[in-house]
């Protein structure tokens, strides 16, 4: 049953170790912030005429690109997610089991290495195109040119991106919903009633949960974009910090945190300050058997998001490997893929701690401030890539200045850098699950931990760990995918001849050297289910 | 800000990154070119001289700002960019120090490397307009300035403005033309263009082999890598289209350069030079000119059939020296005009 929690008064007391706690939670936040501060003083330099032209001709295009960027894309990462979802957890259906778990491959095919694929699928429709303008002019054939890549990037950038929508929907249906989908089929209603009237007004947060990552991810696309022509934002403040337009660059990036904090602000209302979780544990909805219309229906639901999400680019990318067999570079592939993935385990397991002190002081200390923390340690999502590394060259220059020597060689040129970048990129991708998960976890237990004699630590450890922890291993799981597919940052930070899977693909992908770009993508999907692998015991446990 | 100390305490990278400086036999390139040839030149000059070459691949523009930013702290020794506008720029912001050698002022003519020394060239890139052998007769287009005709709508294309190849074709442009004209002339252009520019030079040549457009702009060197691939298709790709050297009674075909410069604060001049120097060995000139299709900056080395086969013109050296200064102009120009 839902129920709906009033502010209890915190049952901590401040001392020392209070103290230290909120300096805990509050220092990975203020990292997060460092860049944003550097762009707030920077962004107010004169910036010239440089601006002044941006402003004039490149801005209304940005702006348009990337709302309707942003609009379709999360309408169709939900239209791929949430039927998906529904599906997979209330019905009993041949393939149930297989869909359950692959719809959460598209999470390990980086959008960028997903677009070559369609590069070349877009290639193939030209006699379209062709056939179009014979047949129809040369206005609709232009017409058909504009459209085109929208299709193509909206398009592998949902179905890329809606694992998200479906993994925070399928917890809904499949447990927190149970009870009141039960009674809803007890009451006779069918199945598109159950679904309209009762499971997607309880699902809404999650919706907007899932769909609010999907938007940040999709603002933040470099690679999938510049494939396709398509001009938002980011590809515009890359493009302005490239002209050396740096003063510029950070106001565009200011622009675009703007339009992602209206979005946040937006799944924030879509919540409201209900918190959905019953204090009984979930018990697991009795799955319906399909009938043949409705096995078709939810093969298609489940099979189309996950063939152009994963299925068609993998096998394109399988293709081209073998195609390319003699030709391969084996070392600089093996050196590739240990360098991402010491990268994305180190920053892991950094993000982690640090995610878990900003929730669990939360948790124990229930300070307005340490809500605050939270968020601020969430914002670093919204930044652009480039940004971040942008806001680090400028760290960097003024380290440099009372550290003559070594300061910037060590920050620029080494891994360090890169890692401090992801710590500010990829640091709410953990805190998301974690809070959610503490929100799901009724509070009557800590302080029940608490009123046992357990200090706030000790409670955190003991009882609250215990329980979050699948909520941590999602967000780990989905931190690692993150980091070991993160492009534009590495690209810029990187220290010498150090080269990513990622940077790999993008280099020869850049340099139409498509089937050798194959292998490292194959291995950079390869790597990552090896990500997938926690979230798939996840949902496992989730069952029993 | 203060800066943390603590933080910079925790870095064992820096020791790391100061016993590398400290070794005299090595070389530290921030280079925009990333070819499978330049590894394989790099694995020669080492053999050669024992000089252990590294790189550092990234935009020429990201690499300017990171040596900016890095100050007398920069690790890099040499910057190798694929065009002499960034170059002119680097000099301009004091990033460059001269070098005097006079193999490699023998190696390049006058017009196409800096007057004071401060870079060489050593690969030459031609940008000329390629067209639909089926479709497009040789003598209808002789210039830049007729891919503006409205004839040519819905039938042209061309990459990003955002490429530094198209920003150093229209900064030659507006050398050649003017301000005013170069902005109609772009205006046009992109009036004309097939599709909004997406993908690289290849992707156009592909594009108008198989009939989406007629006409493409591009450098030859791609359509070189094309026509000499392992993939037939590529290949035929490659033979679908006739190369056009424009503006032949005028001031000649657009070229841009690959071309090398010391930085400011190199640790490792005497070894910078030596490798520009070598870049410009008969041995590597031919290997640019069989590899990559670029044309080598040597006049003396020989060329590839490929080459041959696309035959002589006549190289624009009369706008080269301004490509950098005019290229903040052809930006503008290319925004408005709405060039994306």
């Amino acid at each position: 049953m839902p129920v709906t929690s009033t502010n209890k008064p915190s049952p901590a007391k401040s001392s020392a170790g209070g103290g230290f706690a909120i300096l805990g939670a509050w220092l990975p936040a203020l990292l997060v912030l460092t860049p944003l501060l550097i762009i707030l003083w920077r962004s107010f330099q004169p910036a010239g005429e440089a601006w002044d032209q941006i402003v004039e001709n490149r801005l209304p295009g940005y702006l348009r690109q990337t709302l309707v960027l942003l609009g379709s894309v999360t309408t169709l990462a939900v239209l791929f997610g949430v039927p998906a979802a529904w599906f997979v957890s209330v019905y009993r259906f041949p393939g149930r089991r297989f869909f359950e778990v692959a719809l959460l491959l598209p999470l390990a095919m980086p959008g960028f290495i997903a677009a070559v694929g369609y590069v070349d699928a877009f290639r193939e429709l030209i006699p379209v195109y062709v056939w179009i303008r014979k047949n129809w002019g040369i206005e609709a054939f232009l017409k058909s040119q504009e459209i085109a890549p929208w299709i193509f990037g909206t398009g592998v950038l949902a179905a890329t991106l809606f694992p998200y929508v479906y993994l925070s929907c399928r917890a809904v249906f499949a447990r927190q919903a149970a009870g009141a989908l039960e009674a809803a089929r007890l009451l006779g209603a069918g199945g598109f009633r159950c679904f309209a009237t009762v499971a997607m007004p309880m699902a809404r947060p999650a919706v907007a949960a899932g769909a609010s990552l999907v938007a940040m991810e999709a603002v933040n696309d470099f690679g999938v974009v510049t494939h396709f022509g398509l001009v938002p934002l980011t590809p515009g403040i890359f493009r302005a910090w490239n002209e050396g337009n740096l003063v510029s660059s950070m106001r565009l990036a200011m622009i675009l945190l703007v339009i992602v904090v209206i979005a946040l602000g937006i799944e924030r209302w879509q919540r409201g300050r209900k918190k959905y979780f019953t204090e009984t544990p979930d018990a697991p909805l009795t799955r319906a058997r399909l009938g043949p219309a409705g096995v078709a229906t939810a093969w298609l639901a489940c099979g189309i998001p996950l063939l152009l999400g994963f299925l068609i680019p993998g096998w394109r990318l399988v293709r081209w490997t073998l195609q390319s067999w003699d030709v391969m570079d084996w070392p600089t592939n093996l050196k590739a893929s240990v360098n991402s993935f010491t990268l994305a385990a180190g920053a892991t397991l950094l993000i982690l701690v640090a995610a878990f002190a900003v929730t669990a002081a939360h948790r124990a200390l229930r300070r307005r401030s340490l809500l605050l923390a939270r968020q601020v340690g969430v914002l670093g999502y919204a930044y652009p890539g480039a940004l971040v590394a942008v806001g680090m060259g400028a760290l960097v220059s003024t380290l440099a200045f009372d550290f003559p020597g070594w300061a910037s060689l060590a920050l620029s040129g080494s891994t360090f850098g890169l890692m401090l970048a992801y710590f500010i990129r990829f640091l709410a991708v953990a805190i998301q699950p974690a809070s959610a998960g503490f929100e799901r976890l009724p509070e009557s237990l800590h302080d029940a931990g608490r009123t046992l004699g357990a200090g706030p630590l000790r409670t955190l450890l003991e009882v609250d760990l215990p329980l979050i922890r699948p909520a941590l291993v999602a967000g780990a799981a989905l931190v690692f995918i993150d980091v070991f597919k993160e492009l534009t940052m590495t690209l810029v930070l990187r220290p010498f001849d150090f080269e990513t899977l990622a940077t790999l693909t993008f280099r020869l992908t850049d340099e139409s050297r498509i089937p050798e770009a194959a292998l490292p993508g194959l291995l950079m999907v390869s790597l990552s289910l090896l990500g997938l692998i926690p979230l798939v015991r996840l949902l496992h446990d989730a069952r029993r | 800000m203060k800066p943390n100390r603590g933080i910079l305490h925790l870095l064992p990278l820096a020791a790391a990154a100061f016993a590398l400086n400290a070794n005299a036999a090595e070389l530290n390139i921030y280079s925009h070119r990333h070819y499978p040839q330049d590894q394989a030149i790099n694995k020669l000059f080492t053999e050669k001289t024992g000089i252990e070459v590294k790189v550092v691949n990234a935009d020429a523009d990201q690499l300017i700002e990171r040596l900016k930013s890095e100050g007398e702290n920069s690790p890099a020794d040499l910057l190798v960019t694929v065009d002499a506008g960034r170059l002119q720029r680097a000099k301009a912001d004091g990033l460059l120090q001269p070098v005097k050698s006079e193999a490699l002022e023998k190696a390049s003519a006058p017009g196409l490397r800096d007057a004071e020394g401060y870079w060489y060239p050593y690969t030459l890139r031609a940008r000329v307009i390629l067209a639909a052998k089926d479709r497009v007769q040789k003598d209808e287009i002789k210039s830049y300035e007729d891919l503006a005709d409205a004839k040519w709508k819905g039938r042209l294309l061309a990459r990003s403005s955002s490429s530094s190849y198209n920003q150093a074709l229209a900064a030659s442009v507006v050398t050649a033309n003017g301000k005013d004209k170069a902005a109609e002339w772009a205006k046009a252009v992109t009036a004309n263009f097939a599709r909004p520019p997406q993908g690289g030079d290849r992707d156009q040549i592909k594009a108008v082999a198989s009939g989406l457009a007629d006409v493409c702009i591009s450098n030859t060197y791609y359509l070189g890598l094309l026509l000499n691939s392992k993939d037939e298709a590529d290949r035929k790709a490659g033979e679908s289209v006739h190369v056009i050297f424009p503006n032949q009674d005028g001031r000649g075909a657009h070229c841009n350069v690959s071309a090398s410069g010391i930085t400011k604060h190199a640790k490792n001049v005497e070894q910078a030079k030596a490798y520009m120097e070598f870049l410009v060995t008969p041995e590597v000139q031919k290997m640019i000119a069989n590899s990559t299709y670029e044309y080598p900056v040597s006049g003396d080395t020989k060329l590839s059939p490929t080459h041959e086969a696309w035959g002589e013109f006549k190289i624009d050296t009369e706008t080269f020296p301004k490509m950098g200064e005019n290229q903040p102009e052809a930006v503008r120009i290319f925004d408005q005009a709405g060039w994306k």
